[in-house]
């Protein structure tokens, strides 16, 4: 078992190597400065991420409440865990390519579900320290805290995602048991699993709208979660006792935090090791008979349908959009957007009637917000759906081994490339209008405005389907062996997803440069979008020439 | 035809072809052979514009695949040594996506598909998923969509690896038939009865370099081995 969790882990890190610069025809002076533009994108992200806990704890201390940022944090750890973990164990338990050649080896069943689900938890603990480390430090500082709170916070945060690892486990197991009822064996995986997302984004949501229940205005609300005059963390560490033993654990001092620390990691492993116990001797056979019933169904003949023409284009474009759609973990990973944000929209909407039934939501909005305001944060938001589009992010990298055959098609490069744009560019647009459509039944007043937002936005939906397309084009992960490895463990898209962040960052940081220089609405949204032209612009023509030569002849 | 001139590869200090120069003229079957990494895959990869040649020009009837691309692309048809496609189609629909992307016509590509489906007994499994084939057939599905838009060049990877004995059987009359119809067809392998039965000439490639070319008889010039086995043995032996 050992040797098979030292082989995954050893994998798992060589997936952060994908971003391969040393190509060799690439001069040293460009590849050291694609090093710098990477290393000052990642420090531009982490330090806004470290710019924010700092305020968060100070905000907080300044009311005297710091230990609230702890547990608001671990609470935002614990649901990220839950999320991405739940995705991405289910298709490395049950969808794994190497399941078959795992059956033959001499490793034990119970060891392989151990060294697999131990894999996802090391990487989730690892990316919650990275997260929380800034406020432990920030924490540590502010309240004199000695060596024992850092090594309790290494602790502490390591054992983590094991509970919320434990559930997901379950539910995987739970979701293959039950799947098997049912002929379309993929269709209900994903879409059991954007309902797993819908209950815990309203789960989370429900929390939030709880602890400003008491609050009329939003920023009453947050000062409420802030001072912990608001319920939050009362609930929230009512409802998960762990968290509260955890919360107290690097809050608190002495032996007592030792206890609290002892019985969270004794009962966070506990919990997992449980779980593995119970369902370890039959992970293999399910695994293999989930395959097997996966290989009668492919070997089912399917109506051959009748013929049509037609242009490498458009069968190119087919073949993208149909991969996305058809295959589990591509459009669990990579229609999250399209899914998320308008259940984001609903749930939002249901909580805030839930909670203020004597509130009129859409009379608050039009009474506080005039209506280019309002088209420049429906512009901003339809442009951050943007940033979740893995399918634009992974798109040469999704072609794996099938890349070299489709360099031997007699078609241009940017036939390709364009064919992967309208892909990404469509996925982009179908979240937008999803969120446009629910806009238009929640404020009928705006629609016109609405229809423009989604219209504008298509500005920045292009723009950062180039630079997403354009990052994998230079770097792709081309070799993988699971789709898993393809979209998830590929440093590409979280590259795209960040980057696409500080651009919007940015064009709202002109915006407001705009209004600060006395200009009027119209005036800072008019500089907003002609910058945004001219980026699609340069965009385009680099992708198209200098990029699409790169994608054919590499 | 084809032609290489002066066509070099490296992969850092490895050279992986070595000034390859060689023409391969219209009308013949040449069959490309070497010890594991000799360097015939990257020469197939370097022909089929996978790969850019470091120094030197590749031609197909004429024209350069680094600088038209497209237009070289057009005249082959290229069957890869592992078949690893859209695993999810079934095996009709991605003869058709082929069919698109090489813009052949839907009458032509009946009559192809159906030829060829019936030729490697796959018309049963055409409506399946290629993921529940087993290698043999997904061989046999690439080397129907390969040649849907009837290149004039056929350029084939280790092209019988996989095959029932009935298939091999089938490909190689097809390639000579091809031959014979005055074009050409470039395949690798490593079966030396085969290449010493179908080939009008044969190149071996031993470390980047080519280390001998021409027909059988050529060959054997100078040499003592009789059988294309006993001359390979030799050749690289020397070479070594």
């Amino acid at each position: 078992m050992l040797a098979y969790l030292r082989l995954l882990l050893i994998n798992r890190l060589r997936g952060f190597q994908s971003v391969n610069l040393s190509r060799k025809k690439r001069g040293k002076v460009a590849t050291g400065l694609t090093y710098a533009m990477l290393v000052l994108l990642a420090v531009y992200v982490y330090a806004i991420v470290v710019f924010l806990e700092i305020k968060l704890y100070d905000a907080a201390a300044v009311l005297g409440q710091p230990q609230l940022i702890i547990a608001v944090m671990l609470m935002g750890m614990t649901f990220l865990t839950l999320i991405y973990s739940f995705f991405y164990l289910t298709s490395l338990l049950f969808f794994s390519r190497d399941n078959g050649l795992l059956a033959a080896l001499p490793i034990s069943s119970t060891g392989i579900l151990t060294s697999r689900v131990l894999t996802v938890a090391g990487g989730e603990a690892g990316l919650s320290l990275l997260c929380m480390a800034p406020l432990i430090v920030r924490y540590g500082m502010g309240q004199g805290m000695d060596v024992g709170f850092y090594v309790r916070s290494l602790l502490g945060i390591a054992a983590l995602p094991l509970l919320p690892i434990t559930l997901t486990t379950l539910l995987s197991f739970a979701l293959i048991r039950l799947s098997r009822l049912w002929k379309r064996r993929e269709a209900l995986t994903i879409v059991i699993s954007f309902l797993f997302l819908a209950a815990t984004m309203y789960l989370s949501m429900s929390l939030s709208m709880s602890a400003s229940d008491q609050s009329d205005e939003m920023f009453g609300s947050l000062l409420a979660v802030m001072t912990g005059k608001g319920s939050l963390t009362d609930i929230v560490l009512g409802a998960y006792p762990p968290l509260r033993w955890l919360s107290q654990a690097l809050t608190g001092g002495g032996l007592a935090a030792w206890g609290w620390m002892a019985l969270f990691v004794l009962v966070s492993a506990g919990a997992i090791a449980l779980v593995i116990r119970l369902l370890g001797g039959g992970y293999m056979r399910l695994a293999l008979r989930q395959q097997e019933i996966m290989r009668r169904m492919n070997a089912t003949k399917r109506a051959v349908g009748k013929d049509r023409v037609r242009s490498p284009f458009a069968a190119l474009l087919r073949q993208e959009l149909r991969e996305v759609i058809t295959v589990p973990t591509y459009a669990t990973n990579c229609l999250t957007g399209i899914v998320m944000f308008p259940l984001m929209l609903i749930l939002m909407y249901i909580s805030f009637q839930n909670q203020m039934p004597d509130e009129n939501l859409v009379a608050l909005v039009y009474t506080l917000l005039p209506k280019e305001i309002y088209l420049a944060i429906f512009i901003a938001f339809c442009s951050f759906t943007t940033c979740m589009n893995m399918a634009i992010a992974t798109a040469v990298s999704r072609e794996g081994n099938r890349h070299d055959m489709r360099k031997t098609y007699p078609i241009a490069g940017h036939v390709h490339l364009m064919a992967k744009m309208v892909m990404g560019m469509i996925f982009n647009l179908c979240t937008m209008t999803t969120v446009a459509i629910l806009m238009f039944v929640l404020m009928p007043g705006f629609a016109l405005v609405t229809v423009a937002g989604v219209a504008l936005s298509q500005l920045f939906s292009f723009l950062w389907c180039s630079v997403s397309l354009l990052i994998d084009v230079y770097h792709p992960k081309l070799n993988w062996k699971t789709e898993t490895e393809a979209v998830k463990q590929n440093m590409n898209a979280l590259l795209g997803s960040l980057g696409a962040m500080g651009v919007i960052a940015a064009l709202v940081g002109l915006f407001f440069l705009g209004l600060y220089w006395q200009w009027s609405v119209w005036g800072a949204l008019g500089l907003v979008l002609l910058v945004l032209a001219a980026l699609d612009g340069i965009m385009a023509r680099w992708l198209f020439r200098s990029g699409s030569r790169t994608y054919y002849l590499r | 035809m084809i032609h290489f001139e002066h066509v070099s590869k490296s992969f850092g200090e490895k050279k992986a072809v070595d000034d390859l120069t060689l023409t391969i003229e219209d009308g013949k079957v040449f069959g490309f052979i070497g010890p594991n990494g000799a360097g015939k895959t990257t020469t197939i990869k370097m022909l089929t514009g996978i790969l850019e040649p470091d120094s030197g020009v590749v031609t197909l009837n004429g024209v350069d695949i680094t600088r038209d691309p497209i237009q070289a692309k057009r005249m082959f048809g290229y069957v890869p040594d592992t078949f690893d496609m859209y695993e999810r189609l079934t095996g009709m629909e991605y003869l058709r996506f082929m069919g698109d992307i090489y813009g052949v016509d839907a009458r032509k590509r009946k009559e192809h598909i159906d030829r060829y489906l019936e030729l490697f007994s796959l018309t049963d499994a055409a409506g399946q998923q290629i993921r529940s084939y087993s290698h043999g057939m997904k061989q046999k599905l690439a080397i129907t969509g390969a040649l849907m838009h009837e290149p004039s060049i056929w350029i084939l990877d280790e092209p019988m690896v996989g095959l029932d004995p009935q298939s091999v059987f089938m490909l190689k009359e097809e390639m000579r038939k091809h031959a014979e119809s005055g074009r050409t067809v470039f395949f690798s392998t490593h079966v030396l009865d085969v290449a010493e039965r179908l080939c009008d000439e044969i190149g071996i490639i031993n470390k980047g370099k080519l280390i001998a070319n021409g027909t059988l008889d050529e060959l054997r010039h100078g040499e003592t081995g009789s059988t294309l086995e006993e001359l390979f043995l030799e050749l690289v032996e020397k070479e070594a």
